[in-house]
């Protein structure tokens, strides 16, 4: 992006664009659980259509999220708070979000993180990544997906993992910030990789950076996404 | 069977609702309605809602309540943020209550604001109600751990507030890194500057936090290391280009050490990511003024003006300035105008009333309205009298220079003789009076009163102590009383009105009232010059004593 003063700036009009749809979407997810909770029986062929658009419509979301959050850090405006967390807490916030998703895909999503685990991170943005990565291993998981954090050699390691058909090889290995693979799997442009690139880099500690990294095989044997935050 | 697994469970404390306040703040019924079930779900059952910030506060100011629920961004009126402040300031707010902030999005000016005006926490929307319960139970019962702390500190039991914080921080993991923080927040504000660097240190040596950062390079500043507390706020700007708070120290640094226009630079720098920080804009425009960059003062004490229309922290010297910056830009009509508008804004108010005189006095001299002048001035005056010893410094600078340019000098030493005694060592403001001789082709009358008031003080405090080492503690007491009613800026009479007492009360037994009275001395040396270090001995003293 250029600051050019003289011509209007075409990237602030569609951040707040992008901004105005996204509370527009917020408001038709609530109204779309509220429907799902109204009528309460999930195994209905209507209402797994609606699990359906309700996962389309909390991508898009997240989606618009991740690129205001992308224009802000751009433009230097996103206060980035690097803060003592509890994991635990912040994976049963994302898990609860995800919840009614998990039910009526009929997947299983196993949590696994000691509740006393504590890391600097910057909440809000890495929750965002993470819901990414589990929204993306709810498309492809068979039945089963981990969410898994822990401390490994002095760094924190969270993994999202899938029983899916794993990433394609050409995706396989450390995600850069500036990758633009624009084949995030199929049909995806490679928005959410990048958004987890740059969280995971924006940690920093006693000269090392967070990394990502995609992988196959795993606990369940199908993708596996890591992010390693110093 | 599908749905949420996870493999170990927390095994903390849940928060009961059942007896909780809560009060849910929202401009759209909707919101409220869905808030009020959600809350409904969790137990609550005393559930108040308003939907704009008078109603509010309103509330607030009768209900003490446990948790606040409260949107940002609230149209028309007050924001979520000057409820908040406006409720902290007129005491409203319980310490282990919980003020979540609803927002759509996360914004500098929210999260980077003044830290004593911070909600706890807030949440982004969309609202999920096992999300919201669980960062509600989370804070409250952070709250607790810091309940004993505040009540120490509301007590003004410092010592046992360090003491805790340290003894809490070792158990208590998931809270150490803010017990220690809070821990040299408290060392800072007693004066205890090796024992906050000591933890500051430590911290670093494990991970390079801005705030702790921060913290060392404000005991550089405290001890008036410039150069040091330069390079470390610098240091933190460029590894966390966000965190504002290193913008506004550095700016106090290049204050300090003469750079106005590097100063002014860093602060608009830090503006223009976080815009809507009034107090922040208060301060560009004071350096701007000085800087006589008229552009930036004015737009920056507008800004202050416009920020403050709904807020508690709505500032009188920023109409002043925005007339002073007016003037200076040969507006004469607009300056006048806005010291009206001053008046009106503060009405009774005799401080601001005080300083519009003056203002007004001085651009009229300018325009050449002499006789105009001296009557604000004589209006001006009187106020003065009224006041006695509370016109703080900068307005009776104020009023001292314009009384010389008119020619009054012998109301101008009286006023000018008043600010030297009650700054007598503080360099920065002996040397605007220099200043002020110098421009008025005054310089050696200036010295001389400099001098002779100088030599009054030092009088003063020796006399004191003489009659203090003659064992007539009265009547030392006595003595210095009357010159820290007179000279309520000057650390070096309040410290040793503070000694007289601790001796008094050694040798007569300790004394509640003058326990109190010497504990606030204590802390208003330590604020004034926090590199004098008896400020510190004689607060931990009197803390002993009790």
């Amino acid at each position: 992006m250029t600051d050019n003063k003289r011509s209007p700036d075409f990237s602030a009009v569609l951040a707040s664009s992008v901004h105005d749809m996204k509370n527009s979407i917020a408001l038709l997810m609530q109204s779309m659980e509220d429907v799902l909770k109204e009528i309460n029986q999930p195994d209905l062929p209507a209402c797994r259509k609606m699990g359906q658009m309700l996962y389309e419509t909390r991508r898009v979301s997240g989606n618009l999220m991740q690129l205001l959050t992308l224009y802000k850090m751009d433009k230097r405006l996103y206060p980035v708070e690097i803060a003592p967390c509890s994991i635990y807490e912040l994976f049963s916030e994302i898990a609860m979000q995800i919840e009614a998703q998990a039910s009526l895909k009929n997947v299983e999503l196993y949590v696994d993180c000691s509740p006393d685990l504590i890391w600097f991170v910057e909440r809000d943005l890495l929750g965002s990544a993470v819901n990414t990565a589990l929204n993306n291993a709810f498309r492809y998981a068979a039945r089963k997906i981990g969410l898994v954090a822990g401390k490994e050699n002095g760094v924190l390691v969270i993994r999202v993992e899938d029983d899916g058909p794993g990433y394609p090889d050409t995706l396989v290995g450390e995600v850069g910030e500036m990758s633009t693979g624009v084949n995030f799997r199929t049909g995806s442009t490679g928005l959410g990789l990048r958004f987890a690139a740059m969280v995971a880099a924006l940690h920093r500690n006693k000269g090392r950076s967070g990394q990502v990294h995609l992988e196959n095989g795993g606990t369940y044997g199908g993708g596996c996404f890591r992010i390693i935050l110093p | 069977m599908a749905g949420v697994f996870f493999n170990t469970s927390a095994v903390g404390d849940h928060v009961d609702f059942r007896d909780k306040k809560v009060i849910i703040i929202d401009d759209f019924q909707g919101i409220r309605t869905m808030l009020r079930e959600m809350l409904k779900a969790y137990g609550a059952v005393d559930i108040d809602t308003a939907s704009d910030g008078i109603q509010a506060l309103n509330y607030l100011g009768r209900k003490r309540y446990d948790v606040v629920l409260c949107d940002y961004n609230l149209g028309e009126g007050k924001s979520g943020q000057n409820i908040l402040e406006e409720a902290k300031i007129k005491g409203y707010i319980p310490t282990n209550s919980a003020w979540i902030m609803i927002t759509a999005e996360k914004t500098m000016d929210m999260v980077m604001g003044a830290a004593e005006y911070q909600p706890d926490d807030y949440i982004i929307k969309p609202i999920n109600e096992g999300a919201l319960r669980t960062r509600l139970e989370k804070i409250l019962l952070r709250k607790e751990v810091f309940t004993e702390i505040d009540k120490a500190i509301r007590n003004k039991e410092y010592e046992q507030a360090i003491a805790l914080c340290e003894s809490k921080a070792k158990s208590d993991d998931s809270n150490a890194y803010d017990l220690l923080r809070m821990k040299t927040q408290l060392c800072l504000q007693t004066g205890k500057l090796d024992e906050a660097r000591e933890i500051f240190v430590q911290i670093l040596e494990d991970r390079s936090l801005p705030w702790a950062r921060i913290g060392l390079g404000r005991i550089h500043l405290m001890n008036k290391d410039y150069l040091e507390a330069r390079s470390l706020f610098e240091e933190v700007i460029e590894d966390s280009r966000t965190y504002l708070e290193a913008y506004d120290y550095l700016a106090q640094t290049y204050e300090m050490l003469g750079e106005l226009d590097k100063a002014q630079d860093v602060l608009m720098r830090a503006a223009e990511m976080s815009p809507n920080a009034i107090q922040r804009q208060k301060v560009i425009g004071d350096i701007a003024l000085k800087r006589k960059d008229v552009t930036v003062a004015r737009e920056a004490f507008e800004q202050t003006i416009a920020l403050g229309k709904y807020s508690i922290l709505k500032s009188s010297s920023a109409y002043i300035g925005l007339a002073k910056a007016h003037a200076e830009g040969g507006q004469s009509d607009a300056a006048m105008k806005t010291l009206e508008q001053a008046r009106s804004e503060f009405k009774g108010n005799a401080e601001v009333e005080l300083h519009a005189a003056v203002t007004a006095g001085d651009i009229l001299n300018r325009m050449g309205d002499k006789e105009q002048a001296q009557k604000s001035l004589a209006e001006a005056l009187k106020v003065m009298e009224r006041l006695g010893t509370k016109v703080a410094t900068p307005i009776a600078l104020d009023a001292a220079k314009v009384l010389l340019d008119l020619g009054d000098k012998e109301r101008a030493s009286t006023v000018f003789s008043q600010v030297i005694k009650n700054n007598s060592d503080n360099d920065e403001v002996i040397a605007q009076v220099k200043d002020i001789f110098i421009e008025a082709n005054l310089q050696e009358e200036g010295q001389k009163l400099i001098e002779s008031s100088r030599k009054e003080v030092v009088e003063i405090n020796n006399k004191g102590v003489l009659l203090a080492k003659e064992g007539k503690l009265e009547d030392a007491l006595e003595l210095l009383r009357q010159a820290a009613l007179k000279l309520p800026d000057n650390p070096k009479i309040l410290l040793n009105y503070c000694q007289v007492m601790v001796l008094y009360m050694q040798k007569h037994g300790k004394n509640s009232r003058l326990l109190h009275e010497g504990r606030e001395l204590a802390e208003r040396v330590i604020r004034l010059d926090p590199s004098e270090k008896r400020g510190p001995l004689l607060l931990a003293t009197l803390g002993r004593m009790k």
